[in-house]
């Protein structure tokens, strides 16, 4: 039987500034009449130029796309594309956004298309709301309806559920298997979820790095309903991983040598881990080398807010959990922002009664300071308080918030140990079994661990000894910094609606300088936290005091000036690189990296305590899961670092654009556009309040280079 | 916590002068205030009106009729002058904010006249109009023309890509396209260019009235002065200047509560 699709020898490339960027090399493939065949690639692979040229809406510089043998020209209703972003309209109702997708029918069959249609998709009775009153899932299922309404003979979806959270995910999953066992359409789909393909395809497409080109095409030959663990399927996922350089084989540190399950000589008999073991706390565990090695399930390295954050977790599962931290607490810290997205991970860390109670000072927002614009931009949580449980969050001393932290770890059933050090991890075989580990100064004895959480901060304990740490030399910061005493503190409050006004609440200050900024952070009572972010070749020559450089920085400051004009300096100017970085690599065999240890962002969006807590939580989130298959693999632990990594390319992207801005003194930029686009301000109000999975990041990259 | 979110609609509510109940009093305490320190100030002044002489000069007015007149007259030439404006300025805009080429071509004019002030063409509204009623209409048709022009082009330049290409995805194209997709994507952003285009039509009215015309409420004002000093009915003008601007922004701010353009000023998404 011909193809349905037949795409052939297509060439696309985009001009840039650097010459043509090839986006498509050579890519050919078919697609059978009402066959369903997924496309995955890693980011940038073309997937999206791809489909847009299968859609009709760009055109290959060389190579043609056949449908039922006729080369396409243009888009047409009879290939639907579907997209994550959504292109429902919102300023029409359910019912009027599908009759949009019905073109010239007759009015009734109109009607009873809409009917059928909202009832295949389990949307019956919603057809008069309008988009805004929908869930994100419910959007999704109007885009698949208004879809079908136009009969299309293919059907594309370019990450269809991208934006939606996990659950939502596979139920449409299953709808959407639903849907097409009584719609047999010729699907196209764009994704990566390795599961999602296995899941719903006849075939899978795997696409090279950019430029993209047909790497491999996979059968997936098993019958619906799929069962996703079963071992031909879990199999054919590993080759898919391996396929995009993805699997824990891939990733093994030590190439080469035979991998080695988790010692089972020692350990004796590993029969599954019952439910029952992850829940009992303080459960007799293995009498691996009884005598002499003491044994935990978790040894966490590190006891600041990522480490502490996974002890909890863990811990609070029923896990022996032993935390090992150099400093005896409280330490010293500078102080800093945290962000509003933190009130979620904190109720599942039950600390959020505790850190209340610890009266820290509230910010509801970000001040920036643009070149000595007259006015700031206040951007404000509360402007869109739909978006995080709370609108604020609070400016902390670290070194409270971090006992804080780990007192609640202590809480819950971790076992902490202050001024400890850890010298080493034992390895063997490429896999880590647990740590060298003394109290400071006496020789360290090894403790014996199934997964050792590396939360050692910027010593990056593993990934130095892996050999995956990546400083970005692009992002290269050095960060001059002190406190004041009598600094000058605005109260914003004023600008916040009722509803959601704190009195006395504050910013955190961000001033533009020459090669940097300065942060202005009220951290309570009269003290104030001011620092000055350079770049590395402005911050100083070698032997310059660094209160030279920090004063020097703040003469280019009239309004950090102005605020500490009846300040008091109160301790010595302070110097950390800021050098940012993300590890190769995030997990290995027996061993995840939370927090700094994993990446270090530099400091402009506040995000550093907010991603090592996400991190530590979705470690633990991750290692429990091991537990429960006691498999402690990277493979196993994997998950982990997807999740993690996965807003992170973006985020990294938006602060090489702050960067940009800092240089175009004159230029309009996204901070002060800000002032006067609504769609725009919210974007960037959520991005700043740590809402990085509440929004599309992609878009909004793009939205921002065409605004700026 | 969660429960006590506000809504978008709360918040301007909260702008917008109608308040929640815990600070409900607060801008009658204003206002109580401020009408008390007039009272003391106008009390020893032989020719400024206490409160209590503008609102009897307000009945006055409404008694021998002056006053509803004078206020259809104005309505009216605003209703005129703006219902031009926005006839011209949402197609010229529209087709700016789609067609970079139109955009070139208008936008400088349109950048170079839109900072002289209304008031300033009076002069030549006169020359070219005389006195009379085409007078104030072509002054309001040009305040209101240029905020309502800007906000259409923007809106519609902004209209964001992935709905366009849906329709086009549909089939969907040419008037169709425009009345079904665009217009209504940028409808949101126009009717705030319409909201600002009112307000300043209105601050225009009276000005231009003052000089071009005899009817109307900014006649009212200097023909009060002008015979006879009667400054309480120059005073009650200005009360029904401004109460009458305060109904107008309060209706137009209905607009934007509008089911078809709720999408954008909520924060559902």
């Amino acid at each position: 039987m011909p193809d349905k699709v037949a795409v052939r020898g297509v060439w696309k490339s985009f001009p840039t500034d650097q010459g043509p960027l090839a986006a498509l090399e050579d890519v050919a493939f078919g697609l059978a009449e009402g066959e369903f065949v997924s496309l995955v690639g890693p980011s940038g692979c073309g997937k999206s130029t791809l489909l847009n040229i299968l859609t009709g809406f760009e055109r290959p510089d060389r190579g043609k796309v056949l449908v039922d043998g006729r080369p396409i020209e243009g888009p047409s209703q009879r290939g639907i594309l579907i997209t994550q972003r959504g292109s429902v309209f919102p300023w029409m109702t359910v019912r009027r956004n599908l009759l949009f997708g019905a073109g010239g029918r007759p009015e009734d069959e109109r009607e009873s298309l809409v009917r059928h249609y909202m009832d295949l998709v389990g949307l019956g009775g919603f057809e008069d709301s309008f988009p805004w009153q929908l869930s994100g899932g419910m959007l999704q299922r109007v885009e698949v309806a208004r879809a079908l309404m136009a009969s299309p003979e293919l059907l594309f979806m370019d990450e269809p559920f991208g934006a939606l959270d996990a659950l939502t995910r596979m139920r449409m999953r299953a709808e959407l298997l639903q849907i097409l066992s009584r719609d047999r359409h010729t699907c196209l789909l764009v994704t990566h979820d390795v599961e999602e393909a296995i899941h719903l395809s006849d075939r899978i497409l795997v696409m090279s790095p950019r430029p993209g080109t047909i790497q491999c095409i996979l059968e997936v030959d098993a019958p619906q309903p799929r069962i996703m663990s079963s071992p031909r399927l879990v199999s054919l996922k590993e080759r898919v991983l391996r396929e995009l350089g993805l699997s824990a084989r891939a990733g093994e540190p030590e190439a080469g040598l035979p991998v080695t399950p988790p010692v089972p000589t020692q350990a004796g008999p590993r029969g599954p881990l019952s439910r029952r073991r992850i829940l009992r706390r303080g459960a007799p565990v293995n009498p691996r080398c009884a005598d002499e090695a003491e044994r935990v399930d978790a040894v966490v390295v590190g006891g600041g807010p990522g480490g502490a954050s996974a002890a909890t977790v863990l811990a609070s599962n029923g896990l022996k959990v032993l935390v090992l931290e150099r400093e005896p607490f409280p330490r010293y810290h500078v102080g800093e922002s945290l962000l509003p997205a933190l009130w979620e991970l904190w109720d599942r860390l039950d600390v959020t009664r505790q850190i209340e109670a610890a009266g820290f000072v509230v910010k509801q927002g970000i001040r920036f300071g643009m070149f000595r614009d007259p006015e700031d931009v206040v951007l404000l949580t509360a402007e869109y308080p739909a978006y995080f449980p709370r609108s604020y969050t609070y400016h902390v001393d670290r070194s409270r918030f971090d006992a804080l932290l780990l007192d609640n770890a202590r809480r819950k059933g971790a076992e902490v140990r202050e001024g400890w050090t850890v010298s080493d991890v034992v390895m063997r075989g490429g896999w880590v079994t647990g740590v060298l580990a003394a109290p400071n100064g006496q020789p360290p004895k090894p403790i014996a661990a199934d997964v050792v959480v590396d939360a050692t901060g910027r010593d990056c304990l593993l990934a130095r000894r892996m050999g995956w740490r990546r400083p970005d030399p692009a992002l290269n910061k050095v960060a001059h910094f002190t406190q004041f005493t009598g600094g000058a503190v605005r109260d914003v409050s004023a600008l916040i609606p009722v509803p959601d006004r704190i009195p006395g609440s504050t910013t955190t200050d961000v001033h533009t300088i020459h090669g940097g900024w300065i942060w202005y952070i009220p951290l309570g009572g009269d003290t104030v936290s001011v620092g000055a972010v350079l770049d590395a070749r402005l911050a100083g020559r070698l032997a310059e005091d660094p209160q030279a450089v920090f004063e020097r920085a703040l003469l280019d400051c009239p309004k950090v000036r102005e605020a500490l004009e009846n300040a008091r300096q109160a301790m010595p100017v302070q110097t950390v690189s800021g050098i940012s970085y993300i590890n190769d690599s995030f997990v290995g065999n027996g061993f995840v990296l939370v927090g700094d240890a994993s990446m270090f962002v530099d400091p402009i969006f506040s995000a550093g305590v907010t991603l090592a807590i996400r991190g530590g939580v979705y470690a633990a989130d991750c290692i429990l899961d091991a537990f429960q298959h006691r498999d402690f693999s990277a493979r196993r632990l994997k998950p982990y670092e997807t999740r993690i990594r996965q807003p992170m390319d973006r985020i990294f992207e938006m602060i090489r654009h702050w960067y940009a801005i800092l240089d175009g003194v004159h230029e309009d930029n996204m901070i002060r556009r800000a002032r006067e686009i609504p769609w725009l301000r919210e974007r960037l109000i959520v991005l700043l309040s740590g809402g990085y999975e509440k929004m599309d990041l992609e878009s909004f990259l793009v939205a921002v280079k065409a605004a700026s | 916590m969660a429960a006590k979110l506000p809504s978008r609609d709360s918040i301007d509510r909260d702008f917008g002068g109608i308040v929640r109940p815990v600070s409900r009093f607060l801008p009658f305490l204003v206002v109580a205030l401020l009408i008390g320190l007039w009272w003391w100030t106008a009390a020893s002044s032989p020719i400024f009106p206490t409160p209590l002489a503008v609102v009897a000069g307000i009945i006055e007015l409404a008694r021998n009729g002056t006053l509803v007149r004078d206020i259809v007259h104005s309505l009216s030439r605003v209703a005129v002058g703006y219902g031009l404006a926005l006839g011209l300025a949402i197609p010229l805009g529209s087709l700016m904010g789609w067609y970079a080429g139109v955009f070139r071509a208008f936008n400088p004019t349109i950048q170079l006249l839109r900072p002289i002030s209304p008031i300033a063409w009076i002069p030549l509204a006169i020359l070219w109009f005389g006195v009379g009623d085409a007078s104030p209409i072509f002054l309001i048709f040009l305040s209101s023309f240029f905020p309502i022009v800007v906000a259409t082009a923007s809106g519609v330049h902004l209209v964001e890509r992935q709905y366009v290409r849906a329709a086009q995805n549909f089939e969907v194209g040419g008037l169709r396209l425009f009345r079904a997709v665009v217009f209504p994507a940028a409808l949101p952003q126009i009717i705030t260019g319409m909201r600002v285009g009112l307000g300043v039509a209105w601050l225009v009215v009276v000005a231009a009235e003052m000089v071009a015309i005899n009817s109307g409420l900014g006649y009212l004002i200097i023909d009060a002065r002008n015979a006879g000093s009667r400054y309480d009915l120059v005073v009650a003008g200005m009360v029904t200047i401004g109460l009458i601007g305060f109904l107008l922004d309060l209706l137009m701010r209905r607009l934007e509560s509008l089911k078809v353009v709720r999408w954008r000023y909520s924060n559902a998404r």
